[in-house]
């Protein structure tokens, strides 16, 4: 009985297909890691239409650097890098707020995080004023720790594929995180702390 | 119970993340360090809070992950990247997979895909609500039998496999092992999928995913 | 702590043999169940618990030998609401619960289990489909994934 059936390839195929010319190993690259890459983009960005400019600019630029990919890491971490940088540049470009240093926290602080603090956390948020407080604070880190925090949180990187993408040391990707967690923590204090 | 390690001993920040984050898990060459960490943690209830606390934190991560956006909005995407392409890297843009180059794509990918479920065999019933005892022979995880589930989509894009069939399928899904499932031909189907065309052994075999191995395809 | 979590999910479990319907759910929530186990080529432990569904794996995988339950949870979905599960190594499997297209208002489930494409089924409720992931971890331990949706009618 002849049946359909759908073939994969994996992703060194593609990429040396795709390096090739072959348009639709292209496009089954782009459909592998679009979601992954929005992902990142949206924790970094907060907003869907800017999250999709941002994915479409790193893909445009990958594939522009395409012959130039060695494969000395993965596609997954090399897009996510470009990825990454291309969030943050859109972010710079259209005012985004940058990291305040924690003493710099305060009033700023309180302006943005504050009206969503007065609600009883025991009373449970909606999923989107849930991700508006978590952006929130996410903006309240240095852009280095932001980054870092949300390669390994939102892409489900592991410490050495965080490190490779953003091309630092082990040691230094789990400083930043922790340090994160620990600003992250105090700011979202109310939702995570035992009842 | 006195302890094995040092009393002196304290983990760094770095460590305590590692230990939240799971990296300890699975690796033998840490079991030692972890359960120094563990041990540590036991006598530090505050560092154990911060760590409940860590974990609340992936856990409202988790639920604020970004909703995907439409499949308009990715086709949209994909038509202005095919646009951009064609400008910045027209040599990359240009030409579609040729059929006979599909037979590439039945190279090693190394996959188990597996779905079973048999028959069940019903654990016996008890009259109203079973007693929760772990250690005791109750069955805490009866398993669906062939006419409880009904598989009605398998999405292969993801995976590395090759899913043969027709669907929906109500009963039996089972994993093809080297033999039962023949390629005998390719041709392209749509714009990126090949359709392969199999001799499946057997009449009765409504469903198979044919699990990919290293070794060559069949002829 | 893995008990307590058993406890709360299984206070409930009768052996039904209806489908899990968007009527039968209070608040129009489904509970899915996710038990992730491990099992491994090596050694012969078999957690009792895990005895059911480790005869169903065994019988099509005989070579694994050693099943340990590595955790379980249970959460509430609503309609067409995506849950992620954490199972192990930071792999995420993600359930959808959805209507049943023309099936008297079943639950259905889009499973995506780690490095899986979108599994798309209705089942019975209260009984467990059990799905072994090409995954593997470091330890060469095979993960597999039990999904139950609950209630069941009359719950």
């Amino acid at each position: 009985m002849a049946g359909s059936a759908l073939l994969i390839a994996t992703d060194e195929q593609l990429l040396t297909r795709a390096v090739a010319g072959d348009r639709d190993s292209l496009d089954e690259l782009f459909r592998r890691y679009r979601l992954v890459a929005y992902r990142v983009a949206f924790r970094l960005l907060s907003n869907e239409a800017d999250a999709l400019d941002a994915v479409q600019e790193a893909f445009v630029k990958a594939l522009t650097h395409l012959p130039g990919f060695e494969g000395r890491s993965s596609f997954k971490t090399w897009l996510l890098r470009v990825v990454s940088n291309a969030s943050l540049d859109l972010g710079r470009q259209r005012g985004r707020r940058e990291a305040l240093s924690m003493d710099a926290i305060g009033q700023a602080y309180r302006e943005e995080l504050e009206p969503m603090i007065h609600p009883d956390p025991g009373q449970g948020l909606e999923r989107a004023d849930l991700r508006r407080m978590i952006h929130g604070a996410l903006t309240h880190l240095p852009p280095a720790q932001r980054r870092t925090f949300v390669l390994h949180a939102e892409a489900e990187l592991s410490y050495r594929e965080v490190a490779e993408v953003l091309g630092i040391s082990i040691g230094t990707v789990m400083s930043r995180l922790y340090y994160a967690r620990q600003k992250l923590r105090l700011l979202l204090a109310p939702w995570i702390k035992p009842t | 119970m006195s302890s094995h390690f040092d009393n002196d001993w304290t983990p760094g920040s770095d460590l305590l993340a590692a230990y939240a984050d799971g990296e300890f898990e699975g690796r033998d060459e840490l079991v030692v360090l972890r359960r120094r960490v563990e041990e540590w943690l036991g006598r530090h209830p505050r560092a154990q809070e911060e760590l409940a606390q860590y974990r609340k934190l992936r856990q409202l991560w988790l639920a604020t992950s970004p909703a995907e956006p439409s499949s308009d909005a990715w086709s949209r995407m994909q038509v202005n990247l095919q646009r951009l392409c064609a400008q910045s890297a027209p040599r990359l843009c240009g030409r579609r997979r040729a059929p006979w180059a599909a037979s590439a794509l039945v190279a090693a990918a190394c996959l188990t895909v597996v779905i079973t479920f048999q028959s069940v065999r019903q654990p016996g019933q008890t009259n109203g609500l079973p007693v929760i005892n772990l250690s005791s022979n109750q069955n805490p995880f009866p398993v669906v039998g062939e006419r409880e589930v009904t598989i009605l989509r398998v999405n292969g894009d993801d995976a590395r496999s090759v899913v043969v069939g027709v669907l929906p399928l109500q009963g039996l899904m089972d994993v093809a092992a080297k033999g039962d499932v023949t390629l005998t031909s390719m041709k392209p189907h749509g714009r990126s999928n090949v359709m392969p065309n199999v001799h499946q052994r057997g009449p009765d075999a409504p469903m198979m995913i044919w699990a990919r191995t290293d070794s060559e395809p069949e002829k | 702590m893995i008990v307590p979590k058993l406890v709360l999910c299984m206070a409930t479990l009768i052996g039904c043999v209806e489908y899990a319907t968007w009527q039968d759910a209070p608040s129009s929530k489904v509970t899915v169940t996710v038990v992730v186990i491990l099992a491994s080529e090596e050694g012969n432990a078999i957690d009792a618990r895990l005895k059911a569904i480790a005869e169903e794996v065994q019988a099509k995988e005989p070579k694994f030998k050693s099943f340990k339950l590595k955790s379980m949870e249970c959460r509430p979905i609503g309609k067409d609401e995506k849950a992620d599960f954490l199972t192990v190594d930071r792999k995420i499997a993600h359930v959808v619960a959805k209507t049943c297209a023309g099936k008297n208002n079943r639950v259905c489930l889009a499973v995506t289990p780690p490095e899986l494409g979108e599994i798309v089924y209705e089942s019975v409720c209260g009984k467990f489909l059990p799905i072994v992931t090409p995954y593997q971890t470091e330890s060469k331990e095979r993960l597999i994934l039990a999904i139950r949706v609950m209630p069941c009618k009359g719950e």
